[in-house]
């Protein structure tokens, strides 16, 4: 236990792997985009990556670093993913009708809208709750508090009531789904499972264009650089021992005189935030976005990413992030090999292993691979 | 010969000595009954004896020489006469179509309805002085017209050196229904449907021949239905279309005595269906001049207003409560396998969903394996697939212990992401292997419904999944309480070191525990296909996350916790999904986030759940 402590303070030898990455994010990429030896989709595919690997982030600051389990990830990744998706929506597709009081019926509510415009005039209204996101600065702070104030609240009740360990995740999995059901209903204008669609513009730039999709990916790398040094200046502060000793020990903690629940709902809200991030960048550059985002195997997923990684390491919860996510784009193709033919269905069978593999044969992820490797070398 | 001719001959002699004591004005059922039991009571036992036991022999009698007679030679005289009368269909004279579909009518043969349906829509025709069914044109690719010909008797296409008979158009002739022959076609088929001798034809037909504007012409059969028909649902649905007729005709010959009986009737038996006619008729009379009023009937309508409504809110009351403890007990099957695996061992066995998955898809091998189909029902095959269901889970269930688990004794939370990873395996396995949707057929016993009084229903299968799940949580508390397995279970789940330190070897009842724990998962997967669909990703979508908050709830460890947790988080559903809040209606979705926010509250108060530990062990 003692040395995971040890581990954390560790990461500056491990800075290296990530100044490598840094270096490919920043430097290799575009330079062979410009080169034409990248494609503009695989910029893209990139960013939509390091948007996944911001939420991983915070994910790593509450599982890897808090030992807290929370499975409402992807929920707060899709709050953030749906402000965003209403700001572009608002400034999206010219389908749609504008309505009594002057304001544009975005094309994909109106595809969606549960009563037939005409049949109930009063009815066939903008919501009231689409309004706030008519204007980009509106919607990027909304699109951070949104999330962060949900997990404030759920955080609030559940750390509050010492909901604890496996307590803990079942209730953050219940929520997601309650409200993955609730996102899927046609009568909450929120565009069913449709989800939001028809997207055109961002800041009046055109999304579709090749020079606003690097943009975007720009924006989505400084978002992950930004977001990487605020979590290391955490982890390394007085507070992130204070939450390194809750996973640790929360009970002596508590003897201590710390108010163990207080540190939690920072650390809790912090990756809320993050993940409300994620998912407002990850909107404009998937050009759509649905409940699907929040479906209970998404935080899930997340959860392997950052174990796949390595748990308790911020380089973990990125590695771990774009490596599967990289895996999965490939493994879901179909591919000749020497011997048999990879279909895609195949992937499921990976993935399964890759859940048991993570837990049981490298529980330090692909980032705690190379001390090992290099371990037991040095012992032979 | 048919069941109705049967009827009609019979008729006079099941006749009872009062007459048509059941329609009798203004009584309902429970007064008809005791009306009954009084006059056999008045009677020398001797005299009930002969009474009802000869009627019975009498009529068993009749019923087994004239299926015998129908199996030799009644098919064959059936099948002329409809012959015969199909022919005359296709005449101009129309007093000559009456007369025949009235015949075929009469004939009671269940191969009729499809018939007078076909002639109903306009798909009959006569070709070759036969007449047959054409039920779409085809075209080819000039944009000629074909017809592929149907068997009007037996439904199947007509059959030309073994391949399907198709003729051009032109040489078809129409046979093409007046207005009120079409009406009568449609009677017709209700008619028959009342001479089935499947009793929900029988029920369906009784209740068609009331809806409005009613069937009079089947009150000679009704009634006959409404004495001795076998199916106490057919009874009453019989009494309830004889009511409901009366009500229409007395309504449309202007009749008011007889409107102001049938409704009051109908009142008094709660009747539903005639619910809006009834307050209609209050409405007609209440909208009338004050001098014209008639305060006699404009209380009977209202005092059968206000009895259906009350006996309508009793019945729903009564329904949701019964859904409640039937959602409740398919909780509690879920989540009693968890309470096993997740509450004693700790494992948060998050391929539970799946092991139900796979118990449903041992039911749906071993109804392939047996043969059992709708045509051919086999309906002895789910007590083989119930423990088959168990074994199969239990295998697996104990592969997985053994594989991943065991390793992870000490890691609950690291046992989420394995489990996790053990479902997505078992879910592609069987999609590669089954595909993404099959279907399990019920058994026969499993259809249909327990018409408890007028309008509940209690659906058979719903009552055998509540019994099941009590059958369930007595040989799980058996087995825990009773035996010694159970006992060294207990022992180690409390505490594994001195467990194991008495001699335990726990690692053993580490596999069976997980092993039971899953193997109950799979009868829940097999009871589960009495009641939704299957399919290879039911688990993660319908089961794991609502089994874990039952257990949750419940509190962890205690086998009570989830019976009471299910029971109540069923009934809440129930409950709260037909209420309105602020006449909104909250529906299944709303409600499933109330009952959610409900458990967010209550763990505020009960952290560890219902039954939570006591002692150092809860600190865990």
């Amino acid at each position: 236990m003692t040395d995971r402590l040890a581990q954390s303070k560790r990461i500056s030898s491990r800075l290296s792997a990530l100044n490598v990455l840094a270096f490919i994010g920043v430097v290799i990429v575009p330079s062979g985009y410009f080169a034409g030896l990248i494609s503009i989709e695989t910029v893209n595919m990139l960013g939509r990556y390091m948007a996944f690997a911001i939420m991983a982030l915070g994910l790593d600051l509450i599982w890897g670093y808090t030992g807290i389990l929370s499975l409402c990830q992807a929920f707060f990744f899709s709050l953030g993913g749906y402000a965003m998706g209403m700001y572009l929506a608002h400034h999206g597709g010219p389908e749609g009708i504008i309505d009594a009081t002057g304001w544009k019926l975005p094309a994909c509510l109106y595809v969606v809208y549960p009563y037939k415009v005409g049949e109930a005039p009063g009815d066939a209204l903008v919501p009231w709750f689409w309004k706030p996101f008519y204007t980009l600065p509106a919607t990027v702070l909304l699109a951070l508090l949104i999330p962060g104030g949900a997990a404030l609240l759920i955080g609030y009740f559940g750390f509050r009531s010492r909901v604890r360990g496996v307590y803990f995740a079942i209730l953050t999995q219940a929520i997601t789904v309650a409200s993955w059901l609730v996102f899927c209903m046609n009568n909450m204008k929120l565009c069913g499972t449709n989800g939001l669609t028809r997207f055109d513009k961002i800041a009046g730039f055109q999304l579709t264009h090749n020079s606003v999709k690097l943009g975007l990916y720009g924006t989505t790398l400084a978002a992950l650089i930004g977001s990487y040094f605020l979590c290391r200046y955490i982890v390394n502060s007085r507070l992130g021992r204070v939450l390194v000793a809750i996973r640790d020990d929360e009970s002596t903690l508590r003897f201590c005189g710390y108010h163990a629940y207080r540190y939690k709902l920072f650390a809790f809200t912090i990756a809320g935030m993050l993940a409300g991030l994620g998912g407002m960048l990850y909107a404009p550059q998937m050009g759509i976005f649905t409940p699907a985002n929040m479906e209970a195997s998404v935080s899930i997923m997340v959860v392997v990413w950052v174990a796949v990684g390595g748990r308790g390491t911020l380089s973990g919860a990125i590695v771990g992030a774009l490596a599967t996510n990289l895996l999965y784009n490939f493994f879901t193709s179909q591919h000749d090999f020497i011997l048999f033919t990879w279909k895609a269905e195949y992937w499921q069978f990976l993935l399964g292993g890759l859940f048991i593999g993570v837990v049981l044969v490298f529980p330090n992820g692909l980032v705690g691979l190379v001390p090992t490797l290099r371990e037991r070398f040095a012992k032979t | 010969m048919s069941r109705q001719g049967f009827y009609r001959r019979l008729y006079p002699l099941l006749q009872r000595p009062g007459g048509s004591l059941l329609v009798k004005q203004g009584k309902n059922m429970s007064d008809e009954y005791e009306e009954i039991v009084g006059k056999i009571h008045a009677v020398p036992r001797e005299r009930i004896w002969s009474a009802a036991a000869l009627r019975w022999r009498l009529f068993f009698c009749a019923l087994s020489v004239l299926m015998a007679m129908e199996a030799a030679w009644g098919q064959a005289e059936t099948d002329a006469i409809i012959e015969a009368e199909l022919l005359k269909l296709s005449s101009e004279d129309t007093d000559a179509r009456q007369s025949a579909l009235m015949v075929l009518a009469e004939t009671g043969d269940p191969r009729v309805e499809y018939l007078l349906e076909a002639f109903r829509i306009e798909s009959l025709f006569v070709w070759n002085g036969k007449v047959v069914v054409c039920e779409e044109f085809i075209e080819d690719d000039d944009f000629n017209e074909f017809a592929p010909l149907t068997d009007p008797l037996s439904g199947q296409p007509i059959l030309e050196n073994g391949k399907p008979l198709v003729v051009s158009v032109d040489d078809l002739k129409e046979i093409s229904p007046s207005r009120s022959e079409r009406r009568f076609a449609q009677n017709a088929k209700f008619l028959i449907r009342l001479s089935s001798t499947d009793a929900d034809a029988r029920l369906s037909g009784a209740k068609k021949c009331g809806d409005p504007p009613g069937i009079p012409a089947s009150t000679e059969l009704l009634r006959s239905m409404a004495d001795d028909d076998p199916d106490v649902r057919v009874r009453r649905a019989a009494i309830e279309s004889l009511e409901l007729i009366n009500l229409f005709t007395a309504i449309a010959a202007d009749d008011e005595e007889a409107t102001i009986s049938a409704a009051d009737a109908l009142g008094q038996m709660g009747s539903l269906r005639a619910f809006d006619r009834v307050s209609e008729l209050l409405a007609n009379e209440s909208a009338l001049p004050e001098d014209e009023q008639s305060a006699e009937a404009k209380k009977i309508f209202q005092r059968s207003v206000w009895a259906i409504e009350r006996y309508q809110s009793r019945i729903s009351k009564v329904g949701n409560l019964f859904r409640g403890i039937s959602l409740g007990s398919v909780l509690i099957l879920m989540a009693l396998g968890l309470a096993i695996t997740f509450g004693l061992m700790g494992v948060i066995n998050m391929a539970h969903g799946e092991l139900m998955m796979i118990g449903a898809y041992t039911t749906f091998e071993i109804q392939r394996i047996v043969g059992h189909t709708p045509d051919a029902p086999q309906n002895w095959y789910f007590f083989v697939a119930l423990p088959s269901a168990f074994l199969a889970s239990a295998l697996v269930g104990m592969l997985i212990e053994v594989l991943v688990v065991r390793h992870l004794y000490r890691r609950p939370l690291e046992s989420l992401l394995a489990t996790w990873g053990v479902g997505l395996i078992l879910i592609q396995a069987v999609r590669v292997r089954y595909g993404d949707n099959i279907g399990v057929n019920a058994p026969e016993w499993a259809r249909g419904s327990w018409e408890v009084v007028r309008d509940l229903n209690f659906p058979y299968s719903r009552l055998f999944i509540i019994g099941l799940c009590a059958a369930c949580v007595a040989a799980t508390y058996l087995l825990m309480r009773g035996t010694s397995l159970g006992l060294q279970m207990r022992a180690t789940m409390q505490n594994r070191d001195m467990a194991a330190g008495l001699g335990i070897n726990t690692s053993r009842v580490d596999r069976y525990t997980f092993a039971f724990g899953s193997g109950l998962a799979g009868v829940a997967g097999c009871a589960w296909t009495l009641v939704g669909g299957v399919t290879p990703d039911m688990g993660q979508t319908n089961f794991i996350v609502d089994a874990f908050l039952v257990v949750v709830t419940g509190g962890v460890g205690e086998l009570i916790g989830v019976v009471f947790s299910g029971l109540g988080i069923g009934m809440l559903t129930k409950v709260l999904e037909p209420m309105e809040i602020a006449s909104f209606p909250i529906g299944a979705v709303w409600s499933k986030v109330l009952l959610l926010i409900a458990i967010v509250i209550f763990i505020q108060f009960r952290p560890s759940g219902l039954f939570a530990q006591k002692g150092r062990l809860s600190d865990d």
